[in-house]
């Protein structure tokens, strides 16, 4: 009968073989599940060398290990399975999202632009006379209607860009990206660039809106955190939109226009990441060592 | 380790053993060896990416179930996905054999011919 000690070398070597094979597993729950599975193997495989060759446990054990193969292929099969290659999936995720911004917003730009034509056309309609000037109480509402118009357009431009990402979601879902590790990287990466473009292209714009007005607050330290952070909420700051789930404001005429434009760029973004992830990690899987 | 001369190589094979029913791991490797001669003995580590990878594409399933005393093994079923890749691939292997066949056989005809001339 094995002594304790040789048989706690044994159980030693297999969990160091196991370490070693899920080592470049990135998420903690997947290598729990994967060395589970292995020990289940390796139990297994050590009963029948015992039961039909006569070899004592710890030979079994020994015998059971090394038909596992050498941890190094092993561990790169497994690596190739469930690594994330953060740099791969930031350089694709950031050209995903500097090309899916680009066309969205080449997109966009031509959209506003006909929509405004439509509405110049109407107001220039009136200006030259050849409609009867509406009474005030005719234009508030026409003031409301184009307020209308404006946030069912920004609704649409939200649904439309939402689709993608909704498509896009599900077949990583479905897909490679069922790994958890990859999935919430593509969408967090992909909301982040997309929210700090966007924050980058509304501070710009809410600095110069401060440089043209008064100060709020006057002068002093609180002055100057609180002025632009008030103004960048005016000027439909995405971050206060977020923060503040604040979809109509002063600004509300343009306002709905500027709240769709925000998520849909986000979400965009976001659908064009979760792709290149699901590209990247099918062509890691394709370049699996044992196949 | 010898390489199944099939483009898919071995995913396709552990799609055949699952296509007879469920497996987990340690019963694929065994039949896999039992049922080639020995022939083709993938390294048992090797299998589990492999069949992970199956299952990231919803060519197979998984699910756990009670194994020996205190510990738990995976059970892999073929899905309708998997059964369908396994019938596309088998065809496209018959096709790979039949071109390999014209060429190695058709060779060997022509050296017996030259041999016999």
């Amino acid at each position: 009968m094995p002594d304790a000690n040789r048989l706690w070398g044994v159980a030693s070597d297999w969990r160091a073989y196991l370490e070693e094979v899920t080592a470049g597993v990135n998420d903690n729950a997947d290598a729990r599940a994967v060395r589970e599975e292995l020990r289940a193997h390796l139990e297994e495989a050590r009963q029948r060398p015992m039961a039909e060759e006569g070899l004592d446990s710890e030979d079994a054990a020994r015998e059971a290990l090394g038909r596992m193969g050498a941890p190094q292929t092993v561990a790169a099969a497994l690596r190739a399975r469930y690594c994330v290659d953060w740099a791969r999936i930031a350089r694709a995720g950031i050209a995903a999202g500097v090309a899916g911004a680009g066309v969205f917003a080449l997109g966009l730009h031509l959209l506003w632009r006909v929509v405004r034509s439509v509405m110049t056309i109407g107001d220039h309609a009136v200006l030259s006379g050849r409609f009867v000037p509406p009474p005030l109480s005719l234009m508030n509402e026409l003031a409301y209607a184009h307020a209308l118009a404006a946030l069912l357009v920004s609704l649409l431009w939200s649904a439309g860009a939402l689709a993608p990402l909704v498509a896009a979601l599900i077949s990583v879902r479905r897909g490679a990206g069922r790994r958890p590790t990859e999935f919430p990287v593509a969408v967090v990466a992909g909301l982040t660039f997309a929210i700090a473009l966007a924050l980058i292209e509304r501070g710009v714009g809410a600095l110069n809106l401060v440089q043209q007005a008064p100060p709020i607050f006057g002068g002093g330290f609180f002055g100057l955190v609180a002025d632009p952070l008030l103004r960048a909420i005016y000027a439909d700051s995405p971050l206060a939109f977020v923060a503040l789930g604040w979809g109509s404001g002063p600004l509300s005429l343009g306002g709905g226009v500027h709240v769709g434009e925000t998520y849909s760029e986000a979400a965009l973004i976001a659908a064009c990441c979760a792709y290149a992830a699901r590209r990247i990690s099918r062509r890691q899987a394709a370049r699996t060592p044992v196949m | 380790m010898p390489r199944p001369a099939s483009p898919d190589g071995y995913p396709t094979l552990l799609l055949a053993l699952l296509a007879e029913g469920p497996a987990h791991g340690y019963d694929l490797v065994q039949r896999l060896a039992e049922r080639t001669g020995g022939e083709l003995q993938v390294p048992a580590g090797l299998v589990y990416p492999l069949l992970h990878g199956l299952e990231s594409d919803g060519l197979v399933a998984a699910d756990w179930a009670p194994g020996a005393p205190g510990r738990r093994k995976r059970v892999y079923v073929l899905t309708e996905r998997g059964r369908s890749a396994l019938r596309e691939r088998s065809e496209r292997w018959e096709r790979h054999r039949a071109a390999v066949d014209r060429v190695l056989l058709g060779g060997v005809l022509r050296r017996g011919a030259v041999a016999d001339a």
